[in-house]
Formats: structure tokens, C-alpha cells, sequence
């Protein structure tokens, strides 16, 4: 057996000292731990750090792994900030009482700032983006005019929309369905008339993007700046019999960028994440992250005086009258019963 | 063994049993307010859920049939004829190892889907795009990408295997059939094996499900599971019940094997065993063991080939009727740039120490696994090795953050959560029960008697290993390391929920870039993954053929 210990041990130092040569400083005390499911975080976490001298580790990820992340936490959370789409992980975190409250330094919000941000400070608004944005190939199919027309026989077998179980944006789009139609029941009696129709449920945007460029469905109900993007790259690239454009049906749901702070978090790591947030809600933050004027970077800002990127102007603004917002504390409670629905129903 | 069993439990038997306990006690992890309770149970009983599970089984079982089955026959094609196909075989098994199983789906996927290839040239078959799309499509996928798995197995013992054996039966009048039932026969304990990884990694399988699965469709146990993980808000209770019912599959599994084997000796590999001939085929059995090769080949490489071919060089397929451009665009996109470059080090890197260091401990397990002493610790091996391929790598990986984020361990000074320490102990263990399943085979057909009669004659331990036992096993360790290799590089769902902050492994790279809507640059990363891990795959064999002394090179070989 001295074989089997020589043999173990060797191994394990083989690991362990491999290993540890390129294990990075991902607690020390010293660096903020920032989990964030948008483009643009590392771009803005790198100004944060050369203007203040903190340091932050970023962890990037789609928002389900993120938030599966932090619930296998719990006991012990490591993250100092959270920062993706979608209000109601976050109102659904405070309600669990989990975050710290906390109103940013020197932020002035616009009007529509102003109706997103939660009064107690459970979170930050910087920007907002809108649930959904349908995008669709008009090479193949005409131009979508309500909700009810895309049950209509003409988008029999078009239409596809992410999973909300694993999107994160998409339960506010569930969430709008139920504040327009008047509750869950309306909004799942629509749902099913689509699925009826031949509605077809991908991951997230991505996935259902995917399924639109190579014609799978012909109308995509995703992110307002994933619809954005997928018609810069189609115009930066045309490709024949693909025409993908963009409208927005009555009424679209706004989806907030929320930037939380653990409330279990050091000391150390929640002072950190407050002068993030800080900084942030600044001009020159919103600058840094529309600058791509792609992705993630497609949005409307909340802060008095800052400018979207140009792509993003395509979106119905806030006085259109076409977008609504829905309060994520009344929705956050009603999200997994929903999803499962979903899942078990529309999937 | 005090350090094995140490390490062990601390790799494999803490993570399963942590996550597992949340079905109980949720309350133990801060995950929900009961200490004790059956809840999860409850909810895990519906029925939605328990027809996932039930597709699992079956999907299971068909697949890790018909893949043991047909490795048997490639690998007696490839090692006891002269058939011409074989080396095709040869260098095509490991790319058959890379092509993760969503690629194998997704080629299947372009050719049917509406408005794929065959609708691009006109041709609607709506029948078998519904067949695909179901359970014959999943377990047929999974029967494929469980082939290599079942072959690598089966070859490493059937080389093992002299051919004295068969010649025993052919002397006494047995038919060709006959000798090929004794074969297989003696090749039990590897047809088990093989049975067991398969099922094992077939129903843990998320490649296939995500691609060809759904509830409306064919809901399997692990797209419900990662659904379940995935879901916002996720329950880890629900998601431990639905795990612990995948287990009781695991060990009806265990049991079929231990059932069949009790009581039989398999140990054929001696000093005694002699390079084999390999047998002349006839023309017409040329022709058909080639064609049988090649259409293999087809199905199971050159599908997921196209797939990923369309995906990253084809721009517009499915939309376009006549008008879709080829062109190396992605390619070149990715190359310049950096944000490849050090995912795929940084992988590579991963990847090494986890194959060097899990078939280190591969050798021990399987050594112990076959060992004629029945005690408890080997039974307890025996499970959690086979439940840590059973349960999805999220799982695991969320098992980790519960076992190496516990307070009390941190308060110690004892900070692995979050290192690349961490993530290569959970890659090792998640390599280390597939790794030591394909030992398992050869290690059973070892007669003790030659380390015996080497320790009989003055020599100590590790002697007698590196003198007797390694020669024996070099080139099964030598698959072994290779398909490890090639294993973790790929690897996503332990890579995402562990992966330290600034060293995004190369899986998660490639998400990232799907996930921006790259699509094309996100198959060209994963296309260079797999050209970088055959080439790792190729210096390694070479190294081998051109280093290992001649006698480590004489088992399996056959005269020409």
C-alpha cells in the first residue's frame, strides 16, 4: 500500500503546486468581487479600478449560472456587487432581505430614473433596455402589428421566444403580458393561443436569434439590443433572403439594469461596491458602457444629461407611450410558479 | 491508503454527499427553513418530472446497448483482421472523444431542421425530422457518442486478450462464431464497463438534451435538472431530489454489473500472452467490415464535422437558398485575437495536470476496484465513482461551492473556493470515475501472480509497479491520459460555476462568444479546440512509440 500513498501524494502536490501557480488573488481582501452578466462590466470595472486604486475581480456570466452562483452561497456569500438585466432577481433578494440599501453619491435621475429606482435604495438603476424587441424577417414574413397578430395564421410556425426559466430578461416580458392583459390567467391563455399557433421556446437570446438565422422561425421575440444587434450585423453583412427588422408591439416592458450590493458582504467589500455604484451612476461610467454601441451597450440611460449610443435611439423612448413598467416586488413573488408553468406548458 | 481514501472523500464523497443532503435538509446550506423534510421529494415526484426520469433510464439502457455492442465488433474489425479501415479507426477515435455530444446533435439538427440541407435541395422529411427530434434521435446520438467510449474499453482489453484462446476453440472444430462468443466471453468485465460508462454518461448527458429534448417533446432527467439549476429562482433541494432518483438508476446499473461478473474469473493477461495474428477476410468480408467502418465514421464524425463547418464557415445557411458564402472569415477573427489565446492556454494547462494527476489515482481505483477482496471500501469506491459520471457536472459543481465555501472551513484559514486549485481538484474528480472505468477492464485481467512472483523475488512496491504492472498498463494509461486530455479541455458546466475571476476556461470563452451572438467565432474557437487537442493527442503517441522500451509495446501487438 506504501505504492498507493507515494502515487496519491505525488499527485496530489503535482495539483496542488500546478495548481497554486496560477491561482489568482480571487479573495483577497483587497479587490471587490463583482459578478456581472452585461458586456460592458469589464470595461467599466477597469476605469473604476484606475480611478479609484480598487481592484475588482469580475466574474462574467449569462445571468442563471450568476444567480445559481450566488443562491449556492448563501451560506456564506461571496460576492460584493451583482450587476444584470431584470429587476426582479434583485426585488426578489431583497425581499430576503440580503441586500444592502444604499442611495449613490452625487446621482441625478431623469424622470424615468426616478420610476425605476426602488425608494429604499435595495438597488440601482443606470440604464434600461425593453422586453421585447420582435424582430423578424421581412424577406419572409410582413411586419407584425399586435400581439394578437402573431396568433393570426399568417405567423402560423414563425414565432420563437426565449425560455424565461433560463433567460434572464424575459420573465419581465411574461411579467408586462400579465400586467397588460390583466393577470396571470390572461397572460397564459395568450401564451398558449401562440404556442396553439406554433410558438417554438429557445434557451435565450442567442438561441432564438440562432433559430432566426437559419430559418427555424422567421420572428424572434428577444432583448431590445439583441434585435438591435442582429440587424446591425445583418446590415453590416447582408446575406440574401435574410432581412431581419425590428418593431415593438403595444405595450413593451422596460427592463431595468440593476447593480445590487450584498448586504452580508466585509465591511471592506460592501465600501467597496458602494463607491462602485458610485460610480456607475456617473456620466462618465454611462459613457463606457454605451460606447460599443452593440450589445448590451444598446440601452436608454437613466442619469440626467447622458446620451444613449445611436443604435439604441431606435427603441421606443420612455414618452412614446408604447412601454409600461411593472413593479418587480409584485412580480418577483409569482416567477418560479410562472416559469415552471412555462416550462411544463410552452416549452 | 489512509491519504487515498483522504483524498477521495474529500474530492468526490463531500461534494455528492453535501449537495445530495439539501433534498432532506435544506436548512443545513442556508437553502431553505426546514432542517429535516421530504418536500423536495414531493415536488420531485411530479409527474413531469418522473417521465424525464423514466426517458433517462430507457435512453440509458438503449444506448449503452447498442454502443457496447457495436465497439465490440469495430473493436475486434480494427484488432483482429486485417481489414483496411482500421486505421482510419485508429486516428478518427479521439476526434470521436472531442466532438461534444451538442455538435454530434447539432449536425443532425442542420441536415433535418426545416429550411436545413436537405430542404435547401428540395427534400421534406417531415417523418423522420419528428423521429429525430424524440427519443429515437436522443438515444441514437447518444449510442454514438458513446461508441468511443465503450471501444477505448474494449480494445484496451481485447489487446489483453491472446489469441490463444480462440484458437483453443477453432482447434476443437468451433466455428469463427464460436470463437468470437468465447472472445467476448473472456471480455466481460470490459462489456460491463463499457456498459456502465455509457449509461453513466449517457444519462448524465446534457449535450444531447439541450439540442433534442424538450418537455413538449422528449424531456430527459438532466435537461430537466439543468433546468431546474439554470431556473430563476433555482431549488437546490428539488434539484438533490431529482439527483437522488437518478442515482437509484446508477446503482441498479452497478448492480446488473456486479451480478454478472460474481464469481468468474477474467484474469488472462499473463507473461505468458503472445501478439496475435490477425485473420485474412475474405473479399466480400473486406468490403463489408470497410463499409461498416466508413458508414460509422460518417454517422458518428462526419455529421458533427458538417455541423460545426456550418455553423463557423457557412454565413446564412437555412435562410438562403442559393446564395449562402463559405469562407474562413471567423477563422482569422479568432486567431487575432487574444481573447482565444489565453482560454485556450489556460485550458491546456487544466488539462494536463488534470489527466496527469487522475490517472495517477485511475491506476489506484481501478486496481482497487478489481481486487478479490469484496470489502465495504471497494463497494463505496464503486458507487460514488459511478455516481460522480451519473450526476451532471453542474451538479457537481454546485456540490463544490457547498463543500468549499462551508463558514467553519474558511474561518480556518482554509480559502480554496474560488482558486484554480479548486477548479482543477473538481475537474480531476469529475475525470477521475470515466478514467478509472476504462482502466477497470485491463486491471481485470492482470493476474496477480506476476507481481507476486516479482515481490517473491526481492522486490519492493514501487519496483514491482514500475517493472511489472506499468508495462502491462502503459498504453491503456496512455488512452487513459489522452481522454482525460481531451475531456476536461472542452469541459463547461464545472468551468462556469467554479471558474476563478480573470482565468475564464476555454468552455466558457466559447459560451461567451455564442452568448454575444458570435456564433460563427464561437464554432471557430471550439473547432481549433479540438485540431489543438488531437495534435496534444498525437505528440503524445508518438512520444510513446518513440520512447517506451520495446517490451511496453508488445501487448495487443499482432503479426502483420
Amino acid at each position: 500500500m506504501k505504492i498507493s500513498r507515494t502515487l496519491t501524494l505525488g499527485s496530489l502536490a503535482i495539483a496542488m503546486i500546478l495548481g497554486g501557480s496560477v491561482a489568482p488573488s480571487a479573495h483577497a481582501a483587497d479587490a471587490l468581487q463583482l459578478y456581472a452578466a452585461l458586456d460592458y462590466s469589464t470595461d467599466v470595472a477597469a476605469a473604476f479600478t484606475a480611478k479609484t486604486g480598487i481592484a475588482v475581480n469580475l466574474t462574467a456570466l449569462s445571468t442563471g449560472p450568476l444567480l445559481a452562483k450566488i443562491t449556492a452561497e448563501k451560506n456564506n456569500p461571496q460576492w460584493g456587487a451583482y450587476w444584470a438585466d431584470g429587476a426582479e432577481p434583485c426585488a426578489a433578494f431583497d425581499l430576503d432581505k440580503q441586500l444592502l440599501h444604499y442611495t449613490p453619491k452625487g446621482a441625478h435621475l431623469n424622470a424615468v430614473g426616478q420610476k425605476l429606482a426602488p425608494k429604499n435604495g435595495a438597488y440601482q438603476v443606470p440604464g434600461f433596455t425593453e422586453m421585447v424587441g420582435v424582430v423578424y424577417n421581412s424577406s419572409k414574413v410582413r411586419k407584425p402589428t399586435s400581439w394578437d397578430d402573431l396568433a393570426s395564421a399568417d405567423f402560423k410556425s414563425q414565432v420563437g421566444m426565449n425560455n424565461p426559466s433560463v433567460s434572464g430578461p424575459t420573465y419581465p416580458f411574461i411579467a408586462g403580458l400579465m400586467e397588460q392583459f390583466g393577470g396571470e390567467a390572461a397572460m397564459k391563455t395568450y401564451l398558449t393561443k401562440l404556442k396553439d399557433n406554433g410558438l417554438r421556446a429557445f434557451d435565450k437570446n442567442s438561441k432564438t436569434l440562432a433559430a432566426l438565422y437559419t430559418g427555424v422561425i422567421n420572428v424572434g421575440l428577444v432583448q431590445s439590443s439583441a434585435a438591435i444587434t442582429a440587424v446591425n450585423n445583418y446590415k453590416a453583412k447582408p446575406v440574401a433572403g435574410l432581412t431581419p427588422e425590428v418593431t415593438y408591439l403595444s405595450k413593451t416592458t422596460v427592463l431595468p439594469s440593476c447593480l445590487a450590493i450584498d448586504g452580508k458582504a466585509s465591511a471592506f467589500q460592501q465600501d467597496a461596491a458602494k463607491k462602485f455604484a458610485d460610480f456607475v451612476m456617473t456620466s462618465e461610467a454611462v459613457q463606457i458602457m454605451t460606447k460599443s454601441n452593440t450589445g448590451d451597450s444598446l440601452f436608454w440611460p437613466t442619469l440626467l444629461g447622458s446620451k444613449p449610443s445611436i443604435a439604441a435611439t431606435r427603441m421606443p423612448s420612455f414618452t412614446s407611450g408604447l412601454i409600461q413598467v411593472v413593479d418587480p416586488y409584485k412580480y418577483a413573488p409569482l416567477q418560479g410558479a410562472v416559469q415552471d408553468w412555462f416550462t411544463k406548458n410552452i416549452a | 491508503m489512509t491519504i487515498f481514501w483522504l483524498v477521495i472523500v474529500s474530492i468526490l464523497v463531500l461534494p455528492i454527499l453535501l449537495f445530495l443532503a439539501v433534498a432532506f435538509s435544506p436548512k443545513l446550506l442556508d437553502q431553505g427553513p426546514e432542517w429535516f423534510t421530504f418536500n423536495s421529494f414531493k415536488a420531485a415526484a411530479d409527474p413531469y418530472f418522473l417521465r424525464s426520469i423514466w426517458h433517462s433510464f430507457v435512453m440509458g439502457v438503449v444506448s449503452s446497448i447498442f454502443a457496447t455492442a457495436i465497439a465490440l465488433v469495430v473493436a475486434w474489425i480494427v484488432l483482429r483482421t486485417n481489414s483496411a479501415a482500421r486505421k482510419a479507426w485508429n486516428l478518427a477515435i479521439f476526434a470521436l472523444l472531442l466532438a461534444p455530444s451538442y455538435l454530434i446533435a447539432l449536425g443532425w439538427e442542420r441536415i433535418f431542421e426545416r429550411a436545413g440541407v436537405l430542404n435547401i435541395f428540395g427534400i421534406d422529411l417531415p417523418f423522420v425530422r419528428d423521429l429525430l427530434f424524440g427519443p429515437v434521435g436522443i438515444a441514437m446520438i447518444l449510442t454514438f457518442k458513446g461508441i468511443p467510449f465503450a471501444y477505448l474499453v474494449i480494445s484496451n482489453a481485447m489487446r489483453g486478450l491472446g489469441e490463444e484462446f480462440e484458437q483453443a476453440v477453432r482447434v476443437h472444430g468451433g466455428s469463427r462464431i464460436a470463437a468470437f462468443k468465447m472472445m467476448s466471453t473472456l471480455l466481460l468485465p470490459a462489456l460491463w464497463s463499457g456498459i456502465a460508462i455509457v449509461f453513466a454518461e449517457s444519462i448524465s448527458d446534457f449535450g444531447v438534451a439541450s439540442q433534442l429534448s424538450s418537455p413538449g417533446r422528449y424531456s430527459v432527467a438532466t435537461f430537466t435538472l439543468y433546468r431546474s439549476v439554470m431556473s430563476i429562482p433555482v431549488s437546490f433541494p428539488l434539484c438533490a431530489a431529482i439527483s437522488i432518483i437518478l442515482l437509484g438508476l446508477i446503482v441498479l446499473a452497478l448492480f446488473a454489473q456486479s451480478r454478472a461478473l460474481r464469481g468468474r474469473s477474467f484474469r488472462v493477461l499473463s507473461g505468458r500472452t503472445r501478439p496475435i495474428t490477425r485473420q485474412k477476410l475474405s473479399p466480400l468480408g473486406s468490403v463489408a467490415s470497410n463499409a461498416s467502418i466508413y458508414v460509422l465514421l460518417i454517422l458518428t464524425l462526419g455529421v458533427p464535422v458538417f455541423g460545426a463547418i456550418s455553423a463557423s464557415m457557412i454565413q446564412g445557411l437555412g435562410t438562403v437558398i442559393s446564395n449562402y458564402q463559405i469562407n474562413f472569415d471567423n477563422y482569422i477573427r479568432v486567431i487575432k485575437s487574444p481573447l482565444l489565446r489565453s482560454p485556450l492556454l489556460f485550458s491546456a494547462e487544466a488539462a494536463l495536470m488534470t489527466a496527469t494527476v487522475a490517472v495517477i489515482l485511475a491506476a489506484i481505483s481501478s486496481r482497487m476496484l478489481v481486487s478479490t477482496k469484496n470489502g465495504p471500501g471497494k463497494k463505496f469506491l464503486d458507487f460514488f465513482l459511478l455516481a460522480a459520471v451519473g450526476l451532471p457536472g453542474i451538479v457537481f459543481a454546485i456540490g463544490y461551492i457547498f463543500a468549499y465555501n462551508l463558514p467553519l472551513a474558511q474561518r480556518y484559514g482554509f480559502h480554496l473556493y474560488g482558486t484554480v486549485a479548486l477548479l482543477v481538484l473538481a475537474y480531476i474528480a469529475t475525470a477521475l470515475p470515466s478514467t478509472t472505468r476504462s482502466l477497470v477492464g485491463n486491471m481485470n485481467q492482470f493476474q496477480e501472480s506476476l507481481s507476486e512472483a516479482c515481490r517473491v523475488h526481492g522486490s519492493n512496491g514501487i519496483k514491482t509497479w514500475l517493472t511489472v504492472v506499468l508495462p502491462l498498463i502503459s498504453r491503456p494509461l496512455l488512452a487513459a491520459w489522452c481522454l482525460t486530455y481531451c475531456g476536461t479541455l472542452l469541459e463547461l458546466p464545472v468551468s462556469q460555476i467554479l471558474f476563478p475571476p480573470g482565468h475564464a476556461p476555454l468552455a466558457v470563452g466559447i459560451d461567451h462568444a455564442l452568448g454575444n451572438y458570435d456564433f460563427g467565432g464561437g464554432t471557430a474557437m471550439e473547432v481549433f479546440a479540438i485540431i489543438s487537442a488531437l495534435i496534444v493527442v498525437a505528440v503524445a503517441f508518438a512520444l510513446y512509440e518513440r520512447l517506451a522500451p520495446v517490451g511496453w509495446k508488445q501487448l495487443g501487438r499482432a503479426h502483420q
